[in-house]
């Protein structure tokens, strides 16, 4: 049996319990842009009121949004696919990166729909939700110098896949480049 | 000054209107299953409950809007809205406070005219946080109750104050389309100096169009609500239009993102021809096209709907 979609009473106080944190997870996975974070988030939005209305309101409206979110963010990534212009941007361990930047956001957020779920866990669990080393270790139930190994290891993916993405950017440069020249 | 991760005031009132419209054409308007649309009686009769759906709603809207007025709930609400003005009649003032430092900025040249833009689009936002609450204040102390926001409301002691806050998410949504445009303009030169592909340009066009089909929208309901208030057409007939100006809207903003995302399918098909692209992306890239075209799909089929049943006499013209 169908479950009875909520009154918009229900739906208001959903909207203002969950708002802020869900946008602050999709803040900090944007790199704080905020023009894209508040597209999201309304895409996000919008795509609950159409499951809601279906399916009556979850036993947990966060944590449905937040996952909506998460595949909201991984779909947008997967779609553009950025220059990458600094390499400094890009490195997880130099001094210089933080995530906390919509242009290194946008380059390790696609980067990591191409690495394993379980890399991409680790590294969002870190640098994006600031949960620290001892926090995921114990969240996992692992000690905390495996955790340093396994984030090393998926920072290394990370950077392989951003390091392919960086020649293929360039080598699709010089084709485009190529065939514009013949036509010209 | 607004922490990075926390969501803008004008953004949060903004939004939840949209989730209350959304719901309420949610349950106006259910969208049928695959089989149900596979006859024309079918069809036909998808629309008969439409408009039985919208009378039932409509009616029971109002009745649940005004009921029983007490003091003590009069008093919870402006109280509320009161405490609301206030918070936002400081970030009017901090938004000017902004604004003034900008200028002053570019005129010493250390910020672009860029920052000056945003200053005065967050100062037209928070305007109109201000006078959308004193709307709502003054409907609440009219009333009793929350401000309605529903096109068919009725006139309040013969103001209109669901035209009035319309007035101002069109002044905003105006504003909100010069700074769309604006980073068009600098995504535009950014590709023409090869820092960044077609891409992000492509997504600052669809914005820009989403912007001009928002503010359409908003036009269009003024307008039925000016013909409502007239008397030219009924409360059945407002929300009938007021389906199809939604539906006509979001035709108007998908339009681009469905040339987007042919292109895209496009230049993944030559990458991948060229073995620079992954069978993966190409994947992704039709996957999101057929995305859009579904969404353009639900559009066209409300729109049909709500056309054939504005056609069919009840609802009236358009």
């Amino acid at each position: 049996m169908r479950a009875e979609p909520p009154d918009d009473a229900a739906l208001l106080r959903a909207y203002r319990e969950t708002l802020r944190p869900l946008y602050a997870y999709v803040s900090r996975h944007v790199g704080g842009d905020r023009t894209l974070a508040e597209d999201l988030v309304q895409d996000v939005w919008m795509r609950a009121i159409r499951a809601w209305m279906r399916d009556g309101l979850p036993r947990e409206p966060l944590a449905w949004l937040l996952t909506s979110a998460h595949h909201a963010v991984v779909s947008h990534y997967r779609r553009t696919r950025p220059v990458i212009v600094d390499p400094d941007a890009i490195d997880l361990e130099a001094p210089a990166f933080t995530p906390d930047a919509p242009d290194a956001a946008a380059i390790v957020n696609w980067a990591l729909t191409r690495v394993r779920r379980a890399h991409a866990q680790l590294i969002e669990a870190f640098h994006f939700d600031g949960k620290s080393i001892k926090q995921i270790a114990d969240e996992l139930g692992t000690s905390e110098r495996a955790i340093e190994g396994r984030l090393r290891r998926a920072r290394l993916k990370l950077k392989r896949v951003i390091d392919r993405a960086r020649q293929k950017t360039s080598a699709a440069s010089n084709a485009a480049r190529r065939s514009t020249e013949h036509v010209g | 000054m607004l922490d990075k991760h926390s969501p803008d005031p004008a953004f949060v009132d903004r939004l939840e209107a949209r989730v209350l419209a959304e719901a309420r054409r949610q349950r106006q308007a259910p969208v049928p299953s695959s089989w149900w649309m596979a006859s024309r009686l079918r069809i036909v009769s998808a629309a008969a409950i439409l408009a039985i759906v919208s009378m039932g709603v409509g009616a029971a809207g109002v009745a649940a809007a005004y009921q029983v007025k007490t003091n003590e709930q009069r008093d919870l609400i402006t109280a509320d809205l009161q405490r609301r003005l206030s918070l936002a009649r400081q970030r009017l003032q901090i938004a000017n406070e902004t604004l003034q430092s900008a200028q002053q900025q570019v005129a010493i040249g250390v910020v672009s005219q860029d920052a000056v833009m945003d200053a005065q689009t967050k100062v037209a936002q928070s305007q109109a946080e201000v006078e959308s609450l004193t709307s709502q204040l003054a409907e609440a102390r009219a009333t009793g109750q929350v401000a309605v926001d529903d096109l068919t409301a009725p006139a309040v002691q013969g103001h209109d104050y669901v035209g009035d806050r319309l007035r101002i998410a069109l002044q905003v949504a105006r504003a909100s389309l010069q700074t769309t445009q604006a980073a068009l303009a600098a995504a535009e030169r950014r590709r023409a100096l090869g820092i960044t592909d077609q891409v992000p340009v492509q997504m600052a066009q669809a914005r820009v169009a989403e912007q001009q089909a928002a503010i359409a929208l908003i036009e269009s309901k003024l307008a039925i609500r000016q013909r409502l208030l007239n008397g030219a057409i009924d409360q059945q007939q407002a929300a009938l239009q007021g389906l199809e100006a939604d539906a006509v809207q979001r035709r108007m903003a998908l339009a681009p993102k469905l040339q987007i995302a042919q292109e895209q399918l496009q230049r993944a098909e030559t990458l991948m021809s060229q073995r620079l692209m992954s069978s993966v992306d190409l994947a992704q890239a039709r996957l999101n096209l057929e995305q859009v075209q579904a969404d353009l799909a639900k559009a066209d089929l409300d729109l049909a709907l709500v056309r054939a049943q504005l056609q069919s006499g009840k609802g009236g013209g358009s």
